[in-house]
């Protein structure tokens, strides 16, 4: 987990107060990209598209990262919504006690990735079939989650996230995977 | 269409994934959701009555695959999200891992499906699943006293079956 310092804090507070454009005056922190650097390192496939539900299946952060025929945006609220639901009841069918829902859905073209935290919040990646490392990216998008979100205090808990920081770090964090994988 | 290429039968079973006895259960339902077989040989945990969980199981697969095919990131013609779809149309799944069990998935052209619930860390079970249709093929389908759609009542079918998801996983 990071903490905010003063000054990283003081440039998120002149952000929040006067709109400022973000990308002008944000630096990303050293650790994303050494982050980055240790997925690329395994060889990280692309990554279609990111989803964040909160603890009642509501979609509260899409992004996708080019997937062919984009979804409306009523589609992803009733894609993320039946995942609530799917995910739920995996758990009821489970021959062993102990079950805490979908981690992995293999599909003849992509691979779903699910992680919840703790609390309930969900996140899952659409990617390519085989990729790796998703699990640890996951993790990474929830440590920017609790880092760039919840500590925001412009932030209303459950609610759609709409957090400039959050936004820019992990595009920047996603598509410098995206970049080495077409250089490649 | 992710059906099996040719029509070439697999005569001999695949080579085993995993070693010891890790099989759950297995479902075979019919295209009418009507659950043709059950097998359990290591249940510990039951939520719900038989025909309930049988439900519950057609549910989930109905709308994973339909959510898949909405989800397809290759295709840009989808559909409506819940629009029923003819077997191989569309984006299918073959498993689905969770942290206590692993579920493989195989649709047939003419709308079976078939179910294996296995230990989480069991490898690619399509190749089985594939063997187990045969197993149905031969055992079931061209027993000529089984009336289609009617649930399975082979103690020869289910005997081989056991052996084999002793034997796999």
């Amino acid at each position: 987990m990071v903490s905010f310092n003063s000054s990283e804090f003081a440039k998120f507070k002149i952000i929040k107060s006067f709109n400022i454009e973000a990308a002008t005056v944000i630096q990303v922190p050293r650790w994303v990209f050494r982050f980055s650097k240790r997925l690329l390192g395994f060889g990280m496939a692309a990554i279609y598209s990111l989803y964040i539900i909160n603890k009642s299946g509501g979609l509260i952060y899409y992004k996708d990262y080019g997937s062919a025929g984009r979804m409306d945006t009523n589609d992803t609220l009733r894609v993320a919504s039946l995942w609530h639901s799917m995910h739920a009841i995996s758990q009821q069918l489970s021959p062993v006690s102990g079950c805490s829902g979908i981690e992995l859905l293999q599909a003849d073209t992509f691979d779903l990735h699910c992680f919840q935290s703790l609390t309930g919040t969900k996140f899952f990646a659409v990617c390519e079939p085989g990729t790796q490392q998703i699990e640890s990216l996951l993790k990474f998008v929830y440590e920017l989650y609790t880092d760039y979100v919840l500590k925001n205090p412009f932030y209303e808990i459950e609610m759609p996230i709409r957090c400039e920081l959050f936004d820019i770090i992990l595009t920047q964090s996603v598509q410098k995977d995206r970049v080495a994988l077409l250089g490649q | 269409m992710q059906f099996f290429g040719g029509s070439e039968i697999s005569p001999s079973p695949p080579p085993p994934t995993a070693s010891g006895n890790n099989g759950h259960m297995l479902y075979v339902f019919n295209r009418n959701g009507i659950c043709l077989l059950y097998r359990e040989w290591n249940r510990p945990l039951h939520t719900l009555n038989a025909q309930q969980d049988h439900k519950l199981m057609f549910g989930l697969l109905f709308s994973l695959k339909s959510l898949t095919a909405k989800m397809d990131p290759t295709s840009a013609e989808k559909g409506n999200l819940g629009v029923p779809q003819l077997p191989g149309q569309g984006c299918s799944f073959h498993s689905f891992r969770t942290n206590t069990y692993k579920l493989s998935f195989m649709e047939t052209p003419s709308g079976i499906k078939i179910i294996l619930v296995t230990h989480p860390r069991t490898g690619d079970l399509r190749d089985s699943l594939k063997y187990i249709y045969n197993l149905y093929v031969e055992y079931v389908v061209k027993n000529p006293l089984y009336t289609p759609g009617s649930p399975i009542r082979s103690e020869l079918f289910n005997t081989t079956l056991d052996q084999y998801v002793r034997g796999i996983a």
